[in-house]
């Protein structure tokens, strides 16, 4: 009676914990974002917002045989996305946006200066701007932007083909950007997005979609874009944690229902799971922030874990304080292996470990709580197999040999490939995207200030030592335009008469008026659409954002470089390092703790689980797969599971617990290895990576036991 | 862009309408026997108000299917190569991407060389003449991105190479580029870096 009172007690407990988390956390916060999965360590957090604003754009390539086909369909899409609500579409730009730009050259010949030009002037190398332009004269292949009367010194046709360069594939015609390439004709078009709105991802995906349907298309269509790939990561996800929750789960109860023939015990066992689940979730909200979808995809894994408990609580006959003895050790040592995600900087893998020390304390409480029903299997009768010392002894050198010919071939390697991989149907979108925008964009440059005047005086000044091309390049800060002019002043006062006298003019050059470009006439001249290209609002500070080939030397504050693969790789390599000493302090601890029930026996029981743990990334390396950070992260799960094995086994004194530990084994096993079917590298990599693991440890542990 | 155009028109000896190149004209004959071109250049620049004549010399090198060479000697020393899927200048490679045009120019050549008529018909009107010694070729631009900084070329050759070719500009600026053999060869391979 007594028991019963302490179980609806936990149970309401329970409940009242979930209900008081969800409470106070509603509406959870659940993120999608492959972004989230990027540990952001080292980089500045506003900034990497930003970017990330500026980068959740949906991007329309629209492919035809020629301009006119392909020109039409885009008008029609976009038509059709505008009558749909789709708003802030990027289509139209300015029609002749490059005879603008020259134009602008022109009516302000004083406010444009190369950043070699204005050196030459500094230091007083007249001589030297004087020489660069009679080579410019004299070329062969040198476009003018202005005549020679106005410009002797090209310093405006010099200024505009040095941006040639910088000038995307994509060119301007009949106001929209089109590129031919491998004979076909494209369009391009933008959609910008809040960034990460699975929903109005998945409407505007809808839409696209459903393009051909609803339209005379004559082309082809594709989009891509951050947004698109996170709606495809989320759809692909909520199907994969049903999938794998239904097969996980209808494996259980087939097993368990092949072990007691009883539908009363595999209702109690689906209890078990349903109270693992509930504690493990109440704690996740209680200790996150906001929940990762991908901590439900690795959670359908906790089923195959917390089935361990119910299959030894509720099997044969035995002393009760032994089994719970066997069952705390158990317990213990698989939350040891937990505890040292929790001090992870990679959010999911602390939310995994939560979500797992939640779970397991959970099925733990509830199955001592259950201790005193006990039923009998018919496969109680079913004797460990005796495993002759032939056997053991060849199984034990081949590891031996695997881990001496696998272990220093090893190779690590981290990079956003074992994070995240493009679905199918999105890949021939983004090779395309990239050869028709084949730029290797290599970081991102964001620069925050108060004031666009600001703002394009901190990226000039950025420009002192660094060639890049920005929004300063086109519209300069006022503040540079006259000091330009003075250079400009000072060159002609100096040179003029020796360019005069080599162009053969006979008439004296005069300086042209001072003419500062401003703000208001440049979005006059082109509207919004440069200007949108580069500048983006946060938190009442404008951000422009130049994306680079190459580093830069950053002398800013408020000035900050992006590299999102870097990032990811540098920071991924980091935790990897730290991830070998977690693991050492883990075995170690693991071994003193093991030490206080043993004693001297405690080599033998941390064997099996240090020669799995040797011999799956000996196995990877045999295959030539390279170590990621994901490999490391599931080694601490491979010694924090596979050590009951050891345990049970090495106790098997009455030849009861060889049934229990294999239907363990085979529920564990079969609950991780069914991730290697997941479409993220890493849960694949971890389920995969587990499930060897966990193999070699059980056999080898059934290897060391006295049968 | 526009030196890429040019590059067009250096060996754009065979756009005419397809009635009236005959087997037997002399720039047919031209065409059939072009492999290889080599050439020593002198270039005469007019800019419009300049009463001044800019004068440069240099070697050209064209090898059908495998690229062009330019390199300037004076005033200024300079070199220009370009294949089909990358051009350098003075030994620093750029990216042919940077370029929009940049194929469609290269295609252009190739179509010229290959007699390749439907194709250059949509860019260029083309006139031709000839008399005893010499072929006259006119091109005048139909496109209007085109047309709106190139007037014109003009080319005179004969049966073994072309001598002279004009470029008018739509901003006044004339470029007249009068060809000499060089038997000897330039480089062996036309490649970047």
């Amino acid at each position: 009676m007594k028991l019963v009172v302490h179980r609806l007690w936990f149970l309401v407990s329970l409940l009242f914990i979930l209900g008081i988390s969800l409470w106070i956390k509603w509406p959870l916060s659940i993120g999608t974002s492959l972004n989230d999965l990027i540990p952001q360590q080292g980089i500045n957090e506003e900034a990497f917002k930003v970017l990330n604003k500026y980068t959740s754009i949906v991007s329309i390539i629209v492919e035809g045989d020629d301009f006119s086909q392909v020109k039409s369909d885009s008008d029609l899409i976009y038509e059709y996305l505008t009558r749909n609500n789709v708003k802030n579409i990027i289509y139209r730009i300015p029609q002749n946006a490059i005879e603008k730009g020259m134009d602008l050259l022109c009516k302000h010949p004083t406010s444009y200066l190369l950043e070699q030009d204005r050196d030459d002037i500094l230091n007083e190398k007249y001589s030297t701007i004087l020489n660069r332009s009679i080579n410019y004269i004299t070329s062969s292949f040198t476009p003018f932007v202005e005549d020679l009367e106005k410009d002797p010194f090209t310093i405006l046709s010099r200024y505009g083909t040095n941006f040639s360069e910088y000038s995307m594939k994509w060119i301007e015609k009949s106001g929209v950007l089109t590129q031919n390439y491998n004979g076909k004709a494209y369009v391009f078009m933008n959609i910008p997005f809040s960034s990460g709105n699975v929903q109005l991802g998945e409407k505007v995906l809808k839409l696209l979609q459903s393009l051909s349907s609803h339209l005379d298309i004559k082309g082809k269509i594709y989009f891509t874009g951050v947004p698109i790939h996170t709606y495809e990561m989320y759809h692909k996800t909520r199907l994969e944690i049903l999938f794998f929750t239904l097969i996980s789960a209808s494996t259980i109860l087939i097993l368990t229902f092949l072990l007691f023939k009883s539908f009363k015990v595999t209702t109690q066992i689906v209890l078990n799971l349903a109270i693992a689940f509930a504690s493990g979730v109440a704690l996740l909200v209680l200790f996150s922030q906001q929940i990762h979808i991908m901590t439900f995809v690795f959670g359908s894994a906790m089923i195959g874990i917390c089935i361990d408990y119910s299959f030894h609580s509720t099997l044969f006959r035995r002393e009760q304080s032994e089994k719970f003895k066997n069952l705390l050790y158990s317990y213990l040592t698989t939350i040891c292996c937990f505890i040292p995600l929790l001090f992870s900087s990679v959010d999911i893998l602390r939310q995994i470990a939560i979500f797992m020390i939640g779970s397991l304390s959970g099925t733990f409480v509830w199955v001592v709580l259950m201790r005193k029903r006990e039923y009998v299997s018919q496969l109680e009768s079913c004797q460990q197999p005796a495993i002759g010392k032939l056997i053991k002894y060849i199984c034990s050198i081949l590891m031996v040999l695997i881990i001496l010919i696998g272990l220093p071939n090893l190779k690590f390697q981290n990079d956003i490939g074992s994070l995240y991989k493009s679905p199918e149907n999105l890949k021939q979108s983004d090779e395309l995207f990239y050869k028709l925008n084949a730029r290797a964009i290599q970081n991102f440059l964001l620069v925050k200030a108060d004031t666009l005047e600001e703002l394009l005086q901190i990226e000039e000044k950025l420009k002192e030592g660094n060639n890049f091309f920005s929004l300063s390049s086109i519209l300069p800060s006022i503040k540079k335009q006259k000091e330009n002019y003075i250079l400009i002043k000072e060159l002609y006062k100096k040179e003029a008469n020796n360019i005069r006298r080599y162009l053969g003019l006979e008439k004296e050059l005069t300086l042209p008026k001072e003419s500062i470009l401003t703000k208001d006439e440049f979005m006059k001249q082109f509207g919004n659409e440069i200007i949108d290209r580069y500048i983006i609002e946060h938190n009442n500070k404008i951000w422009s954002i130049t994306p680079l080939e190459s580093d830069i030397t950053l002398n800013n504050k408020n000035a900050t470089l992006i590299n999102s693969k870097a990032i990811l790789r540098d920071n991924l390599d980091k935790f990897a390092s730290e991830m070998n000493k977690f693991l050492l302090i883990s075995v170690f601890a693991l071994g003193i703790l093991l030490s206080f029930i043993y004693k001297k026996k405690v080599i033998l029981y941390l064997i099996p689980s240090f020669f799995a743990v040797l011999g799956a990334l000996s196995l990877f390396s045999l295959f030539n797969v390279s170590i990621s950070f994901f490999h490391l992260i599931s080694m601490f799960l491979v010694i924090g599971l596979s050590i009951d094995y050891t345990i049970f086994h090495l106790n098997n004194t009455v030849n009861n617990n060889f049934i229990p530990v294999l239907f363990s084994y085979l529920s564990s096993a079969m609950s991780f290895g069914i991730l290697y079917f997941a479409s993220f590298p890493m849960i694949s990599t971890m389920g995969l990576t587990i499930f060897i693991g966990l193999s070699l440890s059980y056999f080898l542990s059934l290897i060391l036991s006295e049968k | 862009m526009k030196f890429l155009f040019f590059l067009v028109f250096v060996f754009f000896y065979n756009i005419v309408y397809a009635e009236e190149i005959s087997n037997t004209s002399q720039i047919y004959q031209f065409s059939q026997n072009l492999v290889e071109v080599s050439a020593d250049f002198v270039q005469s620049k007019k800019m419009p108000n300049i009463k001044k004549e800019f004068i440069s010399k240099g070697k050209v090198q064209f090898k059908k299917h495998n690229g062009l060479f330019w390199q300037q000697d004076t005033p200024t020393k300079y070199t220009f190569k370009s294949t089909q899927n990358k051009f350098c200048y003075n030994n620093e490679t750029k990216d042919t991407n940077s370029l929009p045009y940049f194929q469609e120019i290269f295609g252009i050549i190739e179509d010229v060389l290959a007699l390749n008529f439907s194709s250059l018909e949509k860019i260029f009107h083309v006139s031709y003449s000839e008399n005893k010694q010499k072929w006259f070729l006119t091109l005048t631009p139909t496109i209007d991105k085109i047309e709106k900084f190139l007037l014109g070329i003009e080319l005179i050759g004969d049966k073994k190479e072309i001598s002279k070719i004009t470029l008018k500009y739509v901003s006044g600026m004339v470029i007249i580029l009068e060809f000499t053999e060089n038997k000897e060869g330039i480089i062996n391979e036309i490649s970047c870096p």
